[in-house]
C-alpha cells in the first residue's frame, strides 16, 4: 500500500512538474493562413479532390469552398494543424450568426463545431444562405441582421 | 518477492520513460533536435492516459483472470528462465505483431486503438494516448495461448512490458534513422513515423512492436521516404482536444452506422468488423481505396510532368 502511495505522489508530483514545463515552452500560437493560395495548397494535400472558390475567414483560421462539383467543403484550424472536410447535408445540425462569426454544429461527434468570423456581410449572407440550403432540415438563427 | 521486484522495476522504468517527455519538450522548443509539442495535444494525452489507467485498473481482472485459467489448465510447464523469457518475449512479439495489425484492419478493434493515432503531432507524450477500452475489445485474449503452453504468467506480463517499454522511444521524430542492420531487424522512429502518418502510401503499414521481421514476412513493411513526409494522425482527423470525445468517438461512429435504417445483417456486420472506412453504399474510404486513388493521382500527375516536360523541350527548340 505504501509503495503505491509513493507511486502514485511521484507520477503526480511528476506530471506537475511536466504541466508546468510545457506550459513555459508551449511556443509558437498557431499561425493563421496567409492568403487564399496557402488555404488551396492545404486543401491540395487534405482534400485533393475538392476545388473551387475559397473565402477566408477574417482571421485566418478557417476556409470555406464552394466545390466546383458542387459541394462545400471547410478547411480549420485545430491546434496547429489544419483539418479539411466536405460538409454534406447531414453533416451539418445547425448554422448560426453571431456578429461577424457563422458558427456551425456538425453532426460528428470527433468534430463536434467549427467556427469562421466573416467581416463582410454580404459574404457573411451569401454563405449562410449557401449552407442553409445544403439541406432543408438545417437550422438558421440569426442572433444579429446579417442583411 | 518477485512481484514486489517486478512492480518496483515497473515503477522505475515508467518514471524514467515519463522523464524523457519534459525533456524532449524543453530540446525541440529550443530547436536542439526536431520535434514539436503543442499544449492541448499533450494537456489531451495526459487526460486520456489517466482514463485509460483508470479503466486497465478496473477492467484488468478481464485479462488476468483469462490468462490465469488457461494457466491452470496448461499442456506443458515452461521453467521461468532466462532462455524461457527470451522464447516467451519473441512469442509475445509475434501476438502483439496481429494484435496490432487487427486493431488496424477491423474497425470494433479500431474503435479502440484509434485514440492511439488520434493525435496530429507525433512526439515521446504520443505514448500516454492510450485506448480506454483495451480489456473490453476483446483483443487481450490474444495473450492468453503463451499462459495454456505453459509460460508462467509473470513471465508472460514481464515479456509485455519490456515490449511495451522499448516502443517508448520510437514515438520521436529526433532520430532520423538507426544504422541499416537496426533498421532491418528492429522497429525504428522511422518505422513507427510510417505506422503514425495518414498519407495513403502510409496507411496501415508497419505493425511490429519490437522485431520489424514480421513486418517484412507478413507483407506489411513500408519504408519511411525522405521526399514524402509523414503527415500525423488518421484519415477523418478530428477537430477537438476533448479527451471523452478523443476515447470514444469511434464507437459513436459505429453506433451512428448501425442505426441506418433499412441495412441488411450483413450490411451491419460490415460496420461493426469490416476494415474502417467501409461503407454500404459502395463509397468506400478503406486503405486500399485510398491508396488507388492516391497511386492514380500520382500517376497522372506524372504523366502531366512529362506532358509539360516535353512541351518546353519543344519550346525551347
Amino acid at each position: 500500500m505504501n509503495q503505491l502511495a509513493v507511486a502514485i505522489l511521484a507520477n503526480a508530483a511528476l506530471g506537475a512538474v511536466m504541466l508546468a514545463l510545457l506550459w513555459r515552452l508551449r511556443g509558437r500560437p498557431p499561425v493563421p493562413l496567409a492568403d487564399a493560395g496557402e488555404a488551396e495548397r492545404r486543401l491540395a494535400v487534405l482534400l485533393p479532390d475538392l476545388k473551387g472558390t475559397i473565402t477566408l475567414a477574417d482571421d485566418g483560421r478557417a476556409a470555406l469552398v464552394d466545390g466546383s462539383d458542387g459541394t462545400v467543403g471547410v478547411l480549420l484550424q485545430c491546434g496547429r494543424r489544419w483539418n479539411a472536410r466536405r460538409i454534406g447535408s447531414a453533416d451539418l445540425r445547425s448554422v448560426r450568426l453571431e456578429g461577424e462569426r457563422i458558427k456551425l454544429r456538425f453532426a460528428d461527434f470527433a468534430w463536434p463545431r467549427a467556427e469562421l468570423r466573416l467581416a463582410d456581410p454580404a459574404v457573411r449572407a451569401t454563405w449562410a444562405a449557401r449552407l442553409q440550403h445544403l439541406d432543408g432540415s438545417t437550422s438558421v438563427s440569426q442572433e444579429l441582421d446579417h442583411a | 518477492m518477485p512481484e514486489s521486484i517486478y512492480f518496483q522495476w515497473a515503477a522505475l522504468a515508467q518514471l524514467l520513460l515519463l522523464l524523457t517527455i519534459p525533456l524532449e519538450a524543453w530540446l525541440a522548443a529550443r530547436g536542439r533536435i526536431k520535434g514539436e509539442y503543442e499544449l492541448r495535444d499533450t494537456l489531451a494525452n495526459i487526460t486520456v492516459s489517466i482514463g485509460s489507467i483508470f479503466f486497465w485498473g478496473t477492467l484488468s481482472w478481464l485479462y488476468v483472470g483469462a490468462v490465469m485459467y488457461a494457466y491452470a489448465h496448461r499442456l506443458y510447464d515452461v521453467p521461468f528462465t532466462w532462455w524461457s523469457f527470451l522464447i516467451a518475449f519473441v512469442l509475445d512479439d509475434l501476438r502483439y505483431y496481429w494484435f496490432h495489425r487487427i486493431s488496424h484492419r477491423s474497425r470494433w478493434f479500431w474503435a479502440s486503438h484509434v485514440v492511439h493515432h488520434s493525435s496530429q503531432h507525433f512526439n515521446l507524450s504520443t505514448n500516454l494516448r492510450q485506448s480506454w477500452t483495451s480489456e473490453f475489445s476483446g483483443l487481450t485474449l490474444l495473450n492468453v495461448p503463451l499462459a495454456f503452453l505453459g509460460f508462467n504468467p509473470g513471465l508472460v506480463a514481464l515479456a509485455f512490458t519490456v515490449n511495451l517499454i522499448y516502443q517508448f522511444w520510437i514515438h520521436i521524430e529526433a532520430v532520423d534513422r538507426m544504422p541499416r542492420w537496426f533498421e532491418w531487424l528492429l522497429n525504428t522512429p522511422s518505422h513507427h513515423r510510417v505506422h503514425h502518418a495518414s498519407n495513403p502510401r502510409y496507411l496501415d503499414a508497419n505493425y511490429a512492436g519490437v522485431f520489424m521481421i514480421w513486418d517484412r514476412l507478413f507483407g506489411s513493411f513500408v519504408a519511411e521516404r525522405d521526399d514524402e513526409p509523414p503527415r500525423y494522425g488518421i484519415v477523418h482527423n478530428l477537430g477537438t482536444f476533448n479527451p471523452l470525445r478523443i476515447a470514444l468517438h469511434e464507437y459513436v461512429a459505429i453506433g451512428r452506422d448501425l442505426l441506418r435504417p433499412r441495412l441488411s445483417l450483413a450490411e451491419r456486420l460490415g460496420y461493426f468488423f469490416g476494415p474502417p472506412g467501409w461503407s454500404h453504399d459502395g463509397r468506400h474510404t478503406t486503405t486500399a481505396v485510398l491508396r488507388a486513388a492516391d497511386a492514380s493521382a500520382q500517376a497522372r500527375s506524372a504523366a502531366s510532368a512529362r506532358l509539360d516536360s516535353g512541351l518546353s523541350l519543344t519550346e525551347c527548340r
